[in-house]
């Protein structure tokens, strides 16, 4: 969230009552609004006010994930035994969640306050530097920031999606009555009295005496946040009642229920409805909950799989470039025949090969990408390096006598710095398209763990009877890689303003 | 050059390279049937080829033995003549005599002798050969563990010969139904090449029908054989093999009307085909394929550190209690119902329901009764103590990996509900699908602790590969019960099949008691068959059984081409 | 000029040689095996070792290593142990079949993308430039094969108009030999459109920035100056050193001539060469698998040679010594 840092500074709109001022100071947003800064205000109120919304609509899971997240830090404190009751997958992305929205909520809230402060006491503006310029370039490419906004939303999205996806996204039950129901339908469900499967004994637990209560308490809160949601229901094609019995019909049979096993003997009561916005997959899985989930997997794999690959990419154009001679025919042959195999295959060949080495797919997948993806840099960074090689400053670091780590990373590193930024934003676009590709060849990330390549994979063999699972994660794949290729087209606009607009 | 011309240019030259052999005659089609396949032939040569879809063209184009079939009601095979005009078992049913008939010629016009046969059964029992069908000679005569030829088969003059069985056994007619091959064609073959002979391209076979082209991984053709007498030449002129791998593509060509026969039809477009198309009909077969979640039964860790010495149970699944509470908890019937419908069976034990008279019909199957599950487990000793979720012993979780091959959705779908159901009781299934190469091979070597698999049987009875020794490679969950053992070794030394009867019963009880693996539904494959094709059976035997009988039954409604 | 060229020849042989021994060791380490995929139902448990062993899988790798180099050195691609053939052959039934798709999509690629190029450039900043622009963008960032399966979703499915997937109707072995074109034709249509306009759009925002950079220099000014039509200013003056990028993403793309293009073969079933090398990597053909690398390998490492080359001939100011 580094761009947030460089919001610009207001000028507070004089005057306004106490209240307005008050305002001003604590709900980040109006002060850019009143002050004339309209379109950046009111996308940080919209922002933040999205948080509060948020918030507001999963605030039980809210509170149970505060609940859970204090009580395990108070127990790793008093007793760090117990990791295994809280150090889950499924109960810390509720923490991360929870952690992340407030502590971005008072992270927006103490920059605007401090703009403003700072905007009282200094008016000048120090900062002249070559990305403050690009900065301020960029901000004028309105397309490229919308791109931007939408990408800042997206990964809000990531880490907020246990509170905004509906159902759970691996949850299924009555598979026979809920799959493949198309968007913006309905399934009647019946709302039961117990757990259709009872949970765990507590009976059988062993715990420690001196923190027994808060273990307690604490696997039940945990519990009640994985709980999928399905458990006390069940869904059914249609039903009537007979004497003291539901009779319910599923697929092609009908089933019959005792009234006193629902929660309540009014049929308005006990039996409701589920809807599913963008309709359901071939399990009956809710599709808009595995897209929400599916964002994690291409958003994040896209991102890190670019950082390690321009990593590795700047490494070896730095050193092929700078040392020259033997390093850099050796590491430029290497990049020869790397680039010579075609790059799904040599992406298929290291799967394989690596396979049944125990490591999560999706880890894998991430460094495949990042492996076979830094050779293009790696020729950039080298081109960039031999020019720079024989610029005068480099020249004179060299005269003094500097060592070949100084001069690398501090006179040339930084002027190589923006092809790559420009390069990599460019790159992360592709590497989703990439990941898609992967799922859909069917060698992605492992199921049920939702992915967009993924879910359109499945939804492949039924897009005669069933077109939504295959079609609408793939419009998620276009928002999110436009989105990074205006920013990327941006950003090269904006760091190089010499360079015509037009270009390319 | 104008782009238009260079366009032209081009899609001639295309054109002219891959599509050299297009003849420029039209072809009646009303003589002509069209099969849809969802995978190519791997070889047409009936000693190495081992897909089914060679195994549905070869029958047609080389002699076969003897002309068999199931019989459904009685659960077993019967012989019939066919290029065997008769036999006899003699010497206390070790040996057989065949008398073979004398006016059968290959397609080149070469008599088809008691020397081809001889010949080709010298192939298929040739290690270097690596026919996959070198089993069926197992109990012929062997010499230092090889197959002896000149001990094994007698030719007593041109018509006539001998096979020696070292026992008498129920499948000794089974095993002598092997497709002899010409032995004028392939006599100076490379035996360690064979199976890339050019002359596999271009058989020279006697059945009724005869290849006319094989484009691979698109069609094969057939066309009628107008000298065989194997019955007699086919009937139609040409049956068209299509090879089609992507479902929907399939589908939508039945649809049209371009295809007289498909398979595999799958359960969930079945209502869609009743519907739409009328002129479409679907036949069920009997189910011969099962498929199954494995429990390794032994420390397979541990045997495989010791070098296949070391028998402990497996620290999961070596207790008979937790096998039985996983059966408990997966909804089997909830997974066949979604995935099968009334194309599928709830699988009790391995023994297929078409053998009748070896099915012991009193085992009930498992129910899904998750909290039956929890109790079995807790007399095993697994509980939640340290509420996490999971249930645990002795400080270890109940955890694992369940593999199943990548592309399957129906082993998927089993996969992802196993995971689902198993979750509820407090284990937790990290799934994990692998490339089927690699999972055929670490099943059989034992190295996965759970995995979903599937198995077909054959047409006879034969446990012993699947429960005998742990070193066998398809005893894939590394089952071992003396009972079972004594069994096995009792019914397969009984002079006909029906005697071993009592002896399978029982083993299917110790098997449903035991669970060693997960048994969970016989599938049904569904065929689809144009009503316009007459005289199609497709049966447990194959789809193109008694192709030589099809006919076209309504000129008008043929493919217009 | 001739002396580089023998050079880069030269320095390509290690390089494809390079590139075939990883191929060849990497495979054979990787986990599965060629022969389980026969090893199924009731076939004999005994029958893996022979096939091992009748296919020299079962040799220690050094040898295998010297057997595999000595044959490819004679000239011997050696046998596709998933489709019992010589691997010469396969590639012959298949290469056809790429190429007759991978040729259209390429000029499908360049003709709409230089098309697109000019006009957005000579009508900058109009409607059609945003228009073209922004569709551009939306294009190049979608999947391809999500793309294939829209297409297929609305046209093959939904219009019925145009087949779904495969390279000719069934019996199209019986038809007359215009009709059999049109069938291909057909069949052709949404692939190569797949194929091609992805890259259009990319070749599309090059021409164009290229052509607007060409114009704006002194000597295109001189020219309209004199008073030449528009046509010939844009057509001779500004288009000859335009094409130059093009030019050389021409060179680039000629791997993706022969080696196909994997998913879009896989989405619409084009049994082309992309299409192949996965099958046989997911069946570990081995054989297979390496002939397929060295036809890619080939076409890329000449690609960039061609690249060059043609850079060369367009642009005369720059020299190869």
């Amino acid at each position: 969230m580094t761009e947030r840092g460089r919001v610009p500074k207001v000028r507070l709109a004089a005057g306004g009552s106490p209240l307005l001022r008050f305002l001003d100071r604590n709900v980040p947003g109006v002060a850019f609004i009143r002050s004339g800064q309209r379109r950046f205000g009111l996308l940080l109120l919209g922002y933040v006010l999205a948080f509060v919304v948020v918030i507001l609509g999963a605030w039980q899971d809210f509170i149970r994930a505060f609940v859970s997240f204090g009580l395990s830090m108070y127990l790793l404190i008093v007793d760090p035994g117990h990791l295994v009751v809280f150090w889950r997958g499924e109960v810390i992305e509720h923490w991360i969640a929870a952690l992340f929205s407030v502590v971005m909520l008072m992270l927006l809230w103490w920059l605007n306050r401090r703009y403003l402060l700072v905007e009282a006491a200094d008016a000048v503006e120090h900062e002249r530097s070559q990305w403050a310029l690009a900065w301020r370039e960029f901000k004028k490419n309105r397309v490229a920031t919308t791109g931007l906004v939408v990408i800042v939303l997206l990964y809000t999205v990531v880490f907020l999606c246990p509170f905004l996806a509906p159902f759970h996204p691996n949850a299924f039950q009555d598979g026979i009555v809920t799959k493949y129901q198309p968007p913006l339908s309905t399934v009647t469900v019946l709302h039961l009295k117990e757990r259709r499967v009872a949970g765990l004994e507590q009976s059988s637990l062993n715990v420690d005496p001196e923190h027994a209560h808060a273990i307690r308490q604490l696997i039940e809160v945990n519990r009640e946040l994985t709980e999928e949601g399905f458990g006390r229901q069940r869904a059914v094609d249609g039903y009537h009642v007979e004497g003291s019995n539901v009779i319910a019909t599923v697929g092609n049979e009908a089933d019959s229920i005792s009234i006193a096993s629902l929660v309540d003997s009014d049929p308005d009561v006990f039996a409701g409805e589920r809807r599913y916005l963008l309709g359901t997959d071939g399990y009956g899985r809710d599709l808009l909950s595995r897209i929400l989930y599916g964002s994690r997997v291409s958003l994040t794999l896209g991102f890190i799989a670019v950082l390690l690959s321009v990593s590795l990419g700047t490494f070896v154009g730095l050193m092929a470039g700078y040392f020259g001679r033997y390093t850099d025919s050796v590491l430029m042959r290497i990049v020869d025949v790397l680039l010579a195999f075609p790059a799904l295959f040599l992406i298929l060949i290291i799967i394989a090969v690596f396979e049944s080495v125990s490591v999560p797919r999706i880890l894998l997948i991430v460094v495949v990408l990042g492996l076979t993806s830094w050779m293009g840099i790696s020729r950039l960074v080298r081109g960039e390096v031999l020019s720079l090689k024989e610029r005068d400053h480099v020249m004179a670091a060299h005269a003094l006598g500097f060592g070949h780590a100084r001069i690398l990373f501090r006179h040339i590193l930084p002027n190589v710095l923006t092809p790559i930024i420009v390069n990599a934003t460019l790159r992360i676009g592709g590497i989703i398209l990439v990941e898609a590709a992967l799922s859909y060849l069917n060698i992605g990330v492992q199921p049920p763990t939702a992915s967009w390549g993924n879910i359109i994979f499945e939804g492949k063999d039924v897009l005669a009877h069933a077109w939504w699972v295959s079609t609408l994660p793939g419009f998620a794949i276009v928002l999110v890689v436009v989105c990074f290729n205006l920013v990327g087209d941006g950003l090269r606009d904006a760091f190089d303003p010499m360079l015509n607009n037009e270009r390319a | 050059m104008s782009p238009r011309y260079l366009f032209v240019a081009l899609l001639c030259c295309g054109l002219l390279v891959s599509c050299g052999k297009k003849s420029g005659d039209k072809d009646p089609m009303s003589e002509t049937a069209v099969v849809a396949l969802s995978g190519d032939a791997d070889n047409l040569n009936p000693v190495v080829s081992s897909s089914s879809t060679a195994g549905d063209i070869q029958g047609n184009i080389y002699p076969t033995m003897f002309d068999v079939s199931f019989n459904l009601r009685e659960g077993k095979l019967e012989f019939e003549p066919s290029l065997v005009r008769a036999w006899e078992f003699t010497n206390g049913g070790k040996d057989v005599i065949l008398y073979i008939r004398p006016d059968v010629r290959w397609e080149d016009g070469i008599l088809v002798t008691p020397l081809d046969i001889k010949f080709s059964y010298e192939l298929y029992g040739d290690p270097e050969v690596a026919s996959p069908r070198r089993s069926y000679l197992e109990s012929m005569i062997h010499t230092d563990g090889a197959f002896d030829v000149d001990k094994s088969i007698e030719i007593l003059n041109d018509t006539t010969m001998v096979f020696h069985f070292t026992r008498q056994y129920p499948l000794q007619l089974f095993h002598l139904n092997l497709s002899p091959i010409p032995r004028h064609v392939y006599r100076n073959a490379d035996r360690r090449t064979l199976r890339a002979n050019p002359a596999n391209e271009r058989p020279v076979g006697a059945g009724p029908f005869k290849l006319e082209e094989w484009t691979r991984q698109q069609q094969i053709v057939l066309t009628r054989n107008p000298t065989s007498t194997l019955p007699y030449p086919a009937k139609l002129e040409r049956v068209i093999f299509r090879v089609i791998s992507e479902p929907t593509t399939r589908l939508t060509e039945l649809k049209k009307g371009d295809i007289d026969l498909m398979q595999p039809i799958y359960p969930e477009d079945v209502a869609d085909l009743q519907e739409t198309s009328p002129d479409i009909k679907l036949v069920t077969l009997p189910p011969r394929s099962y498929e199954y979640i494995g429990w390794m039964n032994i420390d397979n860790d541990e045997w495989h550190a010791s070098g296949k010495k070391t028998l402990k149970p497996h620290p999961l699944f070596g207790d008979r209690r937790v096998r039985q509470a996983l059966t408990y908890a997966i909804n089997r019937k909830a997974i066949l119902e979604d995935q099968l419908g009334p194309y599928g069976e709830l699988a009790v034990t391995d023994f297929s329901p078409i053998f009748r008279w070896a099915i012991q019909h009193d085992l009930i199957p498992y129910p899904y009764a998750p909290d039956r599950a929890r109790q079995l487990l807790r007399s095993a000793g697994w509980s939640d103590s340290d509420g996490d979720g999971l249930l645990d012993k002795g400080g270890k979780s109940f955890e694992f990996t369940l593999y199943y091959n990548v592309g399957n959705k129906r082993r998927e779908y089993v996969a992802t509900m196993v995971q689902e159901n198993l979750k509820q009781i407090g284990i937790k299934v990290n799934l994990q699908s692998v490339e089927p190469v690699v999972l055929y091979k670490n099943i059989e070597e034992k190295k996965y602790d759970a995995f979903i698999a599937g198995f077909s049987v054959g047409l006879a009875i034969d446990p012993a590969d699947r429960w005998g020794e742990i070193t066998s490679p398809f005893n894939t969950v590394a089952f071992e019960n003396r009972r079972v053992a004594e069994l096995l070794k009792l019914g397969l030394h009984v002079p006909t099949e029906r005697d071993a009867g009592p002896f399978w019963k029982e083993i299917q009880s110790i098997l449903h008691q035991e669970q060693p693996c997960t048994f969970l539904y016989w599938v049904k494959d569904i065929v689809a068959v144009n009503r316009r094709l007459k005289g199609a059976n497709p049966n447990i035997l194959g789809v193109t059984d008694h192709m030589w009988d099809w006919k076209i039954g309504d000129p008008k409604s043929a493919i217009t081409y | 000029m001739y002396r580089y060229l023998i050079r880069r020849v030269l320095s390509a042989i290690p390089l494809l040689f390079g590139l075939l021994t990883i191929t060849f060791f990497i495979i054979r380490l990787a986990p599965g095996d060629p022969v389980s995929l026969y090893v199924q139902g009731d076939v004999d448990p005994h029958y893996a070792e022979d096939l091992r062993a009748a296919l020299g899988l079962s040799d220690p790798l050094p040898l295998q290593y010297v057997k595999w180099l000595k044959g490819t050195l004679t000239g011997e691609l050696g046998v596709s142990f998933s489709k019992n053939a010589e691997v010469a052959d396969i590639l012959l039934e298949t290469l056809p079949n790429t190429l007759l798709l991978t040729t259209f999509a390429l000029l499908f690629n360049f003709v709409l993308g230089i098309g697109l190029g000019i006009i957005t450039a000579l009508k900058r900043g109009s409607g059609i430039d945003h228009t073209v622009n922004i569709t551009s963008l939306f294009v190049y960032s979608m999947p391809e094969f999500w793309l294939g399966l829209m297409l297929i979703l609305g046209v093959s499915l939904q219009l019925g108009v145009l087949p779904a997937s495969g390279m000719h109707s069934p019996l199209a072995k019986y038809l007359s030999f215009p009709e059999y074109v049109w069938d291909v034709a057909q069949h052709m249509v949404l692939p190569v459109f797949v194929l091609g306009v992805a890259s259009a759009a990319a070749t599309g925002r090059y021409m164009r920035g290229s052509l607007l950079e060409v114009i704006n220099q002194d000597y295109i000014r001189t020219a309209r100056a004199k008073g030449l039509s528009e046509v010939l200013v844009i057509g001779k003056h500004a288009m000859r050193n335009a094409m130059i990028p093009i030019i050389t993403l021409l060179g680039l793309s000629l791997p993706f001539l022969l080696g196909g293009a994997v998913i879009v073969e896989t989405v619409f079933a084009w049994p082309g060469m992309g299409k192949l090398t996965i099958d046989a990597i997911f069946s570990r053909d081995y054989p297979l698998i390496i002939a397929c690398t060295m036809v890619s390998g080939v076409m890329v490492i000449s690609g960039n040679l061609v690249a060059d080359l043609l850079y060369a001939l367009v642009d005369p100011r720059i020299r190869y010594d």
